[in-house]
């Protein structure tokens, strides 16, 4: 059950471990693709690792819309909590 | 009749002379350009009439137009120079013909760099901006040449899947010409495209001795005097060391694109002036 901040902060990780993004750089707001140089080959790897901190099947096509920071950590929140909700 | 003349030019100013030249060059200029269109319309239209008509067929057609363009190109080559407008030298030809030579990447100074390179590396593909196939003038060749857009999702597949049908391809890492008094910036696609295919870049530099068609330069803007273009094919960049590690791709092409542009950096600038 890991909240937005979680997300956001490993997110963050990925970024500037795999991604060379400045830490100042990442924000909320801050555009994958036009803020910090993120390709589409970049984007798959980015779903790899965080497959990896979810433990959870995860599509390119989940993150389709995504554009942001934002956009990211409420993807992946969304997919982590909707086994739950359809469970109960 | 020419003593006469020798001993006439002799006698005339040396900037008289000088600005006669100059002024035919820019004269030379106009109509090269000229040509470019007319001749590249024309050629296009051709070949796309000869495959509505179903003479070629699309293979045919690109096997057809690539070897044209590529003979019109020296063709033009030599015309420029014929008339004084630039001097062109070639360094490391043989590498051309080396049999894993096949993926070329080049810094992009000039206009003239895709005609510079078609013409010495025979039936190859390449990656062309977006906005090339909305000129008038470059959409019919491009189109009949079959080249690879480069704005679009499929470019890396396309460009893998030409490679691998023994294909050569050429690709401008900057994806558009040089900002003059910048540094390099490569763009990571042909490190990507290298590493999917598993082939070695063939780097060639293209170096020019004075300013001469650059990008934010009006098409008058001639330098001074003729320039020479210095295209330097080098032995190519090895990419396996890379392609072993046991990291994610992303990463590794950015390494790559790094020793790319550490690479032409290296050759480009002289030590004086960078640091």
């Amino acid at each position: 059950m890991q909240s937005k901040d979680a997300i956001y902060n490993y997110l963050s990780e990925i970024l500037q471990e795999l991604f060379e993004v400045e830490a100042s750089d990442i924000s909320l707001e801050a555009n994958l693709y036009e803020d910090m140089d993120i390709d589409s080959i970049d984007a798959v790897d980015m779903i790899v690792k965080l497959k990896e901190f979810t433990g959870k099947k995860m599509q390119p096509s989940d993150f389709k819309q995504v554009r942001t920071v934002q956009d990211v950590v409420e993807a992946v929140y969304k997919l982590l909590h909707e086994e739950e909700s359809a469970n109960i | 009749m020419t003593r006469y003349m020798n001993t006439l030019i002799n006698k005339l100013p040396h900037t008289l002379l000088t600005n006669i030249f100059y002024l035919w060059r820019i004269f030379g200029t106009a109509i090269s350009f000229a040509l470019f269109g007319v001749f590249g319309m024309a050629i296009g239209l051709v070949l796309s009439f000869l495959q509505l008509v179903g003479i070629l067929n699309q293979k045919k057609l690109q096997h057809t137009a690539r070897a044209t363009i590529s003979y019109s190109f020296q063709i033009y080559i030599l015309f420029m120079q014929s008339i004084g407008l630039l001097k062109i030298e070639v360094i490391g030809q043989e590498q051309l013909s080396q049999p894993g030579a096949k993926l070329f990447i080049a810094n992009h100074p000039t206009l003239l760099d895709v005609v510079f390179l078609i013409s010495l590396i025979k039936d190859t593909n390449c990656i062309v901006k977006g906005k090339l196939f909305h000129n008038p003038f470059t959409r019919p060749p491009i189109s009949a040449c079959n080249f690879i857009h480069s704005d679009t999702p499929e470019m890396i597949n396309n460009a893998v899947q030409a490679l691998q049908s023994d294909e050569n391809l050429i690709i401008f890492p900057e994806g558009t010409r040089s900002t003059p008094g910048t540094s390099l910036t490569f763009m990571r696609g042909a490190a990507n495209i290298a590493l999917s295919a598993n082939i070695n870049l063939t780097p060639i530099t293209i170096k020019c001795s004075q300013p001469f068609l650059l990008k934010n330069t009006h098409w008058y803007s001639i330098p001074s005097s003729p320039p020479t273009v210095s295209i330097e094919i080098h032995k190519p960049l090895d990419i396996s060391d890379i392609n072993k590690l046991n990291i994610m791709p992303s990463k590794k092409a950015r390494i790559l694109t790094t020793k790319m542009t550490d690479f032409f950096t290296e050759k480009l600038f002289d030590q004086n002036d960078i640091n």
